[in-house]
This record gives C-alpha cells, sequence and structure tokens, in this order.
C-alpha cells in the first residue's frame, strides 16, 4: 500500500462528506462549499492517480478544474447576493418557486 | 454566329430581370420603358436566330448541326445533363417564326394593353418569360432543358391567361389549364424517364441529348419505343390540346388577347408537335405509338371543327380552330410527314395568330365585347382589321396560293399516301367545317347590319398603329407564307422540307415503305377536292349568315339536339366533371374526413396528447427544491460509478 | 535515520486525517463562517497532501487560489448575507434526502470496495519513482503552454465571461 491509495481513500470520503452537505444543509452557501469540497476530493484523486502513473495530465486537470472553480465561485456568489438582495433569504428550502 | 446562340434566350431573360425587378418603377416613371425594353429583347433574340440562320442556309445541308455547351448543369451518376443548345434545321425554323411572330405581337400589345394600369410591367415580364422559356424548350439540346422550358411556358401561361385575376372565372380558367398541363407533364415524365432507361440498358448509353438518344432509339424494342412515344404523346396532348386533355385551350381564352395569339394559337400549344417531330426516330421505330399520334390529330381536328361551328364567343371559335388545326398537324406528325407538320405550324402562327389579333382588335374596337351576336357590320368601321381578317380566314380555309393550302394540302396529300384513307377523309371534311366557321365569324362580325349596342357603337374605332402594323406584317406572311413550301407537283421545289429533312432521318430507321407512290393525276385530284369542300364551306357560310338567316334558325329548331350538342360542345365538360372530377372531390371529402381529420390527425393530435400526459406526470419531478435535484444527479454517479468499477 | 523518513509520513497522516475531521467539520458547523473556515483547513490540509507527493506548484496554487481567493470571497458573501446560525430543521429528513444519503453510502463503498484490493500493509510514500523536476513549475508550464494550450486559452476565455458574469449579476440595479 502506497500513498496514492490512502489519498484516493481520503478522496472518496471527503466526496461522500461533501455530498452529504449538499444534501442535507439549508444554508446555500454552505451548501456551496461542500460543493468545492466535493471538487477537491476529485482533485485530490485526480493528483493521486497522477502521482501513481506518473503523469502529469492529472495534475493539469486539476489546474483547470481549479480555475473553472474560480469562475464559478464568482458566478455563484453573485447570485447568492443577488438572491439574498431580492428574496431576503439563501434558505434552499425556501427558494423552491422554480417548480410544476 | 451559331455559337453565340445562347443569346437568344438570354436577352429576354435580361427583360424579364429589369422589368421584373424593376418593373414597378419603371411603369411610374414611363411606360414606355417598359415596353422598349421587352420588345427589344425580343427583336434582338430574332435578329440573332435570323442570323443564325443565314449561317445555316450557306452550310452544306449534312453540317447544319451544332450543339452549343454552356455549362454543365448538374451530374448525377451516369446522368450528366448540360445547358446547351441545339441548332439544326428544325430548332431554327421553330426559333425564327417563334421571335418573329413573338416580337410582333409584343408590339401589338403594347396598343392592346395600353389601358391596363398599374401592372402593365407585370405582363410584359411575363411575356418575356415565356418566350425565354419557349426558346429553351425549342433550342435545347437534350429533354431534360426541355422541359425545363416546358414547365416554364405552362407557368407563363397560367399566370397570363389568369392575368385579370380578379375575375373568379379568369382564374380558375388559369387553373383548369395548369392542372391539365400538369397531368400531360406527368406522361411527359414517365416518358422521359422510360426513354433515359430503355436506352440506356439496350445500349449502355445513359442520356438524354435528344440527337444521342434519337440515334440509338433503333436498337430498343418497338413495344418500347412506342410506349415512350405514347407516354410523351401524352405530355404532347396536353400542352397541345388534344383528345382528350384539350378542354383548357377554350378557357384560355380568358386571357388577354395578344397572349391567345401568342401563347395559345401560335407558339406554346406547337410545343407538342415540335416535341413529336423532335423525336421523329422514335415514332418512326415505335410505329404504333405513331399511329395513335395520327388518329388522335385526325379526330381532335374534326371534333373541334364541330364544335367550333356552334359557339358564338368570337376568341372561343378561333380557339377550337386552333385546336382543329393541331390535330392536322398532329395527323401531320403521326403520318411520318414531319416536315409537313412543322410547315404547318409555320403558316398556322401566321394565320392563327393574326385571326386573334384581328379578333383582339374587335374586341379593343367593341370595347370588351367578345360575343358575335353583339357585332355585326364593321367592315367599314375598321378597314384595315377587316381587310387582315379577311387575309387570315382565306389562308385557314386553303384556298389556293395563300399559306393555308400549301401546308393544309401537304398534309392530306401525305396522309392519303400514307394509306390513312379514313383520316385523310375526316380531314378534308374538317377544312369544309373550317372554312364554314371562319367565314361565319367573318360575316358575322363585318357584314350585315349593325347589332353593335349603341352606347358601345359610339366608341368603334380602329386600333393604333403599334396594333394595325404587326397585324398587316402578319397578313404578308400569311399570304406568302406557303412559298416555302410549294409542292413539286406544282412546279415548286418544297424547301422547308428538304431543309427541315436532315432534323429527321439521322436515326437509321427504315422509312421507305411508309407512302404509297400516289400518281400526279391523284394527287391533283385531292388538292381540288380538298379546294373545292373549302370554298364549298365559304359558300354555305355565306348562304347562311348573308344571303338567307333563317337558314341557321331553321337548322337549329329542326335539329335542336345536335345544336345543343354542338353548342355545348359535345358536353365534353359536363362529362369530365362527372367522370373525374365529382369522384374526385368525393374521393377527396372521404379522404378528407376519414383519412385526414381521423388518422393523421388523430396520430398527430395523439401523440401530442401522449406526451402532453407523460408531461403532466413527470412535472411533478420539478420540485424546485435543489437538493431534490442533487439526488438525481446522484442517482447518476451512482449508475457510473457502479457501471466503470463492477463492469 | 529512520525518524528522517518517518517525519514526511507521519505529516501525511496527520494531513489526511486533519483534512477528514475538517471535512466533517464543514458539513456540520451551524454557523457558516466556521464552516468556511473548516473548509479552509480542509484545503490547507489537501495542499499538504500535495506538497508530500511532490506536487509543489499545485500545492501553492492550492492555497492561493482556494484557500486564498475563494475561500475569502464565500466569507465576504456570507458577510453580506447571512452570519446567523442556521436553525436545525423542525422536521426529519425528507425521504429524497435519504434515498440520496443511501445514494452517497453505494458511492462510497463502491469506491473503497475499489481500493480495499490494495489495503495491504503500509509501503512507504512512494517518492523514488518519481524524478525530481516531476511537479515542478518549469514542467507545469511547459506543459500547459504547449500539450494544454488550447484549453489554457479556453478556460481564459471562461474566466473572462464569469467575471463579466458576476459584474452584472451583482451590481446594483440603478432603474431601483
Amino acid at each position: 500500500m502506497h500513498s496514492h491509495v490512502v489519498v484516493l481513500f481520503l478522496s472518496a470520503f471527503l466526496f461522500s462528506i461533501g455530498a452529504i452537505g449538499v444534501l442535507v444543509r439549508k444554508n446555500a452557501i454552505i451548501v456551496f462549499m461542500c460543493i468545492e469540497l466535493m471538487f477537491n476530493a476529485a482533485n485530490l484523486a485526480l493528483v493521486g492517480y497522477s502521482h501513481f502513473l506518473k503523469s502529469i495530465d492529472g495534475v493539469m486537470l486539476v489546474l483547470f478544474v481549479l480555475a473553472v472553480a474560480a469562475a464559478e465561485a464568482g458566478v455563484g456568489l453573485a447570485l447568492f447576493v443577488l438572491l439574498f438582495r431580492n428574496k431576503g433569504t439563501i434558505d434552499v428550502d425556501k427558494l423552491n418557486i422554480l417548480k410544476w | 454566329m451559331i455559337k453565340y446562340v445562347w443569346l437568344v434566350p438570354f436577352f429576354p431573360l435580361i427583360g424579364v430581370l429589369i422589368n421584373g425587378i424593376l418593373g414597378w418603377k419603371l411603369e411610374k416613371i414611363n411606360k414606355g420603358i417598359i415596353h422598349w425594353i421587352a420588345c427589344g429583347a425580343v427583336g434582338l433574340s430574332f435578329l440573332v436566330v435570323w442570323m443564325i440562320f443565314r449561317e445555316l442556309l450557306n452550310l452544306p445541308p449534312e453540317h447544319r448541326h451544332f450543339e452549343i455547351i454552356v455549362y454543365n448543369w448538374f451530374t448525377s451518376g451516369v446522368l450528366s445533363v448540360n445547358v446547351a443548345y441545339l441548332v439544326d434545321p428544325l430548332s431554327i425554323t421553330m426559333s425564327l417564326f417563334v421571335t418573329g411572330v413573338g416580337f410582333l405581337i409584343h408590339v401589338y400589345s403594347i396598343g392592346y394593353m395600353g389601358h391596363d394600369e398599374g401592372r402593365y410591367y407585370r405582363y410584359f415580364t411575363y411575356l418575356n418569360l415565356f418566350m425565354f422559356s419557349m426558346i429553351n424548350l425549342i433550342l435545347a439540346n437534350n429533354f431534360v432543358l426541355m422541359f425545363l422550358g416546358w414547365e416554364g411556358v405552362g407557368v407563363c401561361s397560367y399566370l397570363l391567361i389568369g392575368f385579370w385575376f380578379e375575375n373568379k372565372e379568369f382564374a380558375s380558367a388559369g387553373k383548369k389549364a395548369f392542372v391539365f398541363n400538369r397531368i400531360g407533364d406527368f406522361g411527359f415524365v414517365l416518358g422521359m424517364f422510360l426513354l433515359f432507361f430503355s436506352v440506356g440498358k439496350y445500349t449502355d448509353i445513359y442520356t438524354l441529348n435528344f440527337y444521342n438518344a434519337m440515334s440509338h432509339v433503333k436498337f430498343i424494342p418497338v413495344a418500347v419505343a412506342s410506349a415512350v412515344g405514347i407516354l410523351l404523346f401524352i405530355g404532347a396532348t396536353g400542352k397541345s390540346a388534344q383528345i382528350p386533355l384539350y378542354v383548357w385551350l377554350p378557357d384560355a381564352m380568358a386571357g388577354p388577347t395578344p397572349v391567345s395569339a401568342l401563347i395559345h394559337a401560335a407558339t406554346m400549344v406547337t410545343a407538342g408537335v415540335y416535341m413529336v417531330a423532335r423525336c421523329a426516330p422514335l415514332y418512326l421505330h415505335g410505329h404504333s405509338a405513331m399511329e395513335i399520334v395520327a388518329i388522335i390529330g385526325g379526330v381532335t381536328s374534326f371534333f373541334a371543327a364541330t364544335m367550333a361551328i356552334a359557339q358564338y364567343d368570337i376568341k372561343k371559335v378561333i380557339a377550337y380552330s386552333t385546336i382543329s388545326q393541331l390535330g392536322y398537324m398532329f395527323l401531320g406528325v403521326g403520318v411520318a410527314a414531319f416536315s409537313a407538320g412543322v410547315f404547318h405550324i409555320v403558316t398556322h402562327s401566321f394565320f392563327k395568330a393574326l385571326l386573334f389579333l384581328g379578333a383582339g382588335s374587335v374586341i379593343h374596337a367593341l370595347s370588351g365585347e367578345q360575343d358575335m351576336r353583339k357585332m355585326g357590320g364593321l367592315k367599314d368601321k375598321i378597314p384595315v382589321t377587316y381587310w387582315t381578317f379577311l387575309i387570315a380566314c382565306l389562308a385557314i380555309s386553303g384556298i389556293p396560293g395563300l399559306s393555308g393550302f400549301f401546308s393544309k394540302d401537304e398534309i392530306l396529300g401525305k396522309t392519303f399516301a400514307s394509306g390513312h384513307y379514313f383520316l385523310w377523309f375526316l380531314g378534308t371534311v374538317t377544312a369544309g367545317l373550317t372554312a364554314f366557321y371562319m367565314f361565319r365569324v367573318l360575316f358575322m362580325t363585318f357584314f350585315g347590319e349593325s347589332r353593335v349596342e349603341p352606347d358601345v357603337a359610339k366608341h368603334i374605332h380602329e386600333s393604333p398603329a403599334t396594333m394595325t402594323v404587326p397585324m398587316i406584317i402578319l397578313a404578308v406572311l400569311s399570304a406568302i407564307g406557303g412559298y416555302i413550301g410549294v409542292p413539286h407537283l406544282l412546279g415548286g421545289s418544297n424547301r422547308i422540307e428538304s431543309f427541315l429533312e436532315p432534323s429527321f432521318s439521322y436515326g437509321g430507321i427504315e422509312t421507305e415503305n411508309l407512302f404509297h407512290h400516289v400518281p400526279a393525276g391523284t394527287e391533283y385530284f385531292l388538292m381540288i377536292i380538298a379546294v373545292l369542300v373549302g370554298l364549298a364551306g365559304i359558300y354555305v357560310a355565306y348562304l347562311f349568315y348573308m344571303k338567307n338567316k333563317s337558314i341557321p334558325e331553321n337548322l337549329v329548331k329542326k335539329y335542336p339536339t345536335l345544336h345543343k350538342l354542338l353548342y355545348n360542345k359535345w358536353y365534353i365538360d359536363e362529362i369530365y366533371e362527372a367522370v373525374f372530377e365529382k369522384p374526385g372531390h368525393f374521393l377527396g371529402s372521404v379522404l378528407w374526413m376519414i383519412w385526414d381529420e381521423l388518422i393523421v390527425d388523430g396520430i398527430v393530435k395523439g401523440v401530442s396528447n401522449i406526451v402532453r400526459g407523460i408531461g403532466c406526470g413527470l412535472r411533478f419531478v420539478q420540485t424546485g427544491s435543489v437538493q431534490f435535484y442533487a439526488v438525481g444527479v446522484l442517482l447518476g454517479i451512482v449508475i457510473t460509478v457502479t457501471y466503470f468499477l463492477n463492469f | 535515520m529512520l525518524a528522517e523518513l518517518m517525519i514526511p509520513v507521519i505529516i501525511f497522516f496527520m494531513a489526511v486525517f486533519f483534512a477528514m475531521g475538517s471535512g466533517v467539520m464543514v458539513v456540520c458547523s451551524k454557523n457558516p463562517v466556521h464552516s468556511a473556515l473548516w473548509m479552509v483547513s480542509t484545503l490547507f490540509s489537501t495542499a499538504i497532501i500535495y506538497l508530500i507527493l511532490q506536487f509543489d506548484f499545485i500545492a501553492a496554487i492550492q492555497v492561493i487560489v482556494y484557500a486564498g481567493a475563494i475561500m475569502m470571497l464565500i466569507v465576504y458573501v456570507i458577510m453580506l448575507t447571512s452570519v446567523d446560525e442556521e436553525v436545525r430543521r423542525k422536521y426529519r429528513l425528507r425521504l429524497y434526502q435519504i434515498v440520496g444519503l443511501a445514494f452517497i453510502v453505494i458511492i462510497f463503498v463502491e469506491l473503497v470496495k475499489t481500493g480495499s484490493s490494495h489495503l495491504t500493509g503500509w509501503e512507504g510514500l512512494d517518492w523514488k519513482h518519481i524524478p525530481e523536476t516531476f511537479g515542478s513549475v518549469k514542467y507545469i508550464a511547459h506543459q500547459l503552454f504547449s500539450k494544454y494550450v488550447f484549453p489554457f486559452e479556453v478556460v481564459s476565455v471562461l474566466l473572462l465571461a464569469a467575471i463579466a458574469g458576476s459584474v452584472v449579476l451583482a451590481k446594483k440595479d440603478k432603474k431601483d
């Protein structure tokens, strides 16, 4: 057993924890952070495999994931600000008017 | 000049583009620009054709054949179609009179349509478009380009018949013409396909080029050749108004009279005859098709003539006369007298165009009156029209010396020589009927006391020079046009026949036994009979409508059934209506209610209802809760992960 | 000697456990600010793991972009919106949430099951086979501007769009 196996376990764990957070938390920002956590778990897996396979491709993908995450954070958080300004709340349970 | 043959269709096309795109503007500025462009375009085409004709005459007969390829239209598998023009005696003869008569009628239209405000440009655009299509039809070196022209003239005919489309009757006359032409076109297309396929199958030469296909037509079985011939002839019956598809032509008189003269008398309706002549080797090979052409032609010419004698509308009489004369032409090509048929096309285009222009002039003078019962005594009021009309009547009646005599006699003589004695008899009787109904028109219109309605009578005037000059030119042509084909019997050399012959005889098919030798005495006898019958027709007309006007009325009283039958044109329209239209209408209603409403709409609506039902059920998936959607994403991940990690 | 070798291993495992612990805390904290801080700690621990795996550049980027920029932004937004502690749900989990949790368990089990065959004894950090320059800035830069130059450019356009998008979204409408 080498370090990358541990890294992969950590990745699976963080991914699941993040997913649970996405499912159960009400605060939209925390949900957002949990998504970032899942991103991070994916990054970990990529880095782990990159290390294991001695290929730089995984790391390059991590770089792009970081860039996309930054872009997503910019837009997503702007949306939360807008949402809070218009609705007065960012509770995902209350933000359910877009239905049938 | 021959290699510039593409200029012939090019000039009218330019006219179409200028008048079609800018015409509405030009009409507001000055009407003169429009007709100068339109007439100029056709005039230039005529000049080009004339020069080509001169050049062709200077060549030895066996070299009078050129194919000018403009560009490759399309290539699909073994079929390659060029936009290419064929210059040979036949096509040049046709285009010479088409552009010539077309030019005269364009000029005539200036006067005739002068009062039509607001769509003067449209009229001339259509007319030029017609010239473009007709020239393409004639000069095409392959079936596809010919079909383009064939359809183009059909469209122009439709547009011009329904030119005064506010009148619902006129508009539906246009539709009728179009529909009947479509039926014919269907046959034409099938014939084209079958020819392409069968020539390709038996000789491995896949082509729709006329010369190429016709030179190899002798290798396909006679039955197939006949089938091709019959299918193509169905197209010709539509375009050239023969039994059974002739009924559109009398109604086509709804269009402006110059249009009737140009399209429905002189040029377009002869396209069918031209096509049969163009495919001469095919018809010589498939002789049962040719037999059918001859029979249909002869019978049509007789029936149309009987219908013409009981009509009161001046244009309708001439229209039936056109059908009858077209029947003559088909009779001619149907007995393998191709050059006689084409000869009659040419002379007929002169005197029939003149008859229509004369009728148009009468109608113009009478402010739109077409009923001959309201005419009479116009001889002195519109003398130019009278004299030209008289010449045309004499020409069509086959009075010796005038053009109609030579061409008609040529056809009848060849019919007799080929052994079709009954058809010869029909043709001769028709000649008498023709003389009768034409002089009936002449006497009812120009002689006797005036039956014109008083308020119309005040405005009677001779037509302007733009109308009379073309008529005079056509009158001269009608008088002397026959001298291009004086038969050997009368000391001539039948120049048109020797000029045209190379266009028919290249197929390598034995034609020696088609005509029996007829002694000169018999030929003279036939000629005299035809002339006498014509004179008799004129005399009977004189007797009926000049000397003793009670005879026609007595005859009507004596034979009311016959008169009604003739007056109602043998009830053909009614029969067609009962046999085709009513069942078609019924079938349409049934299909509409059962197939369309129930099945097609049922399927369409059923599909939409199913989708809507599913949507109704599924919309509850859209809870609006982000976390609910996240579960969906997780489900996707579960499936992906399970699949990739286990399988 | 042994101790010297053991230090990175100890740091590695500490980072792993710390990442797990703070990951759990991100989800469990009532206060979003605490959540954010635990998140930073997770990211930091991950960065340490990257470092130990010899990806120094990625580790630096992780700290600068994630812990530095993105988490900064999140804290700002928390400040702009709601610093209040989240009110716990008064009701039980909904059916879909239970189903979702079941899915998560399945995913986790699947992932762990795949790796479980490697769950043998510890064999070390596996450094020897990796060349020195593997995760270096120079190497990554070389890759980024040669093989990955097209995605790189695309991402730059995406970031530009994100900048424009967030500005448009967050600015106050003057008409109101």
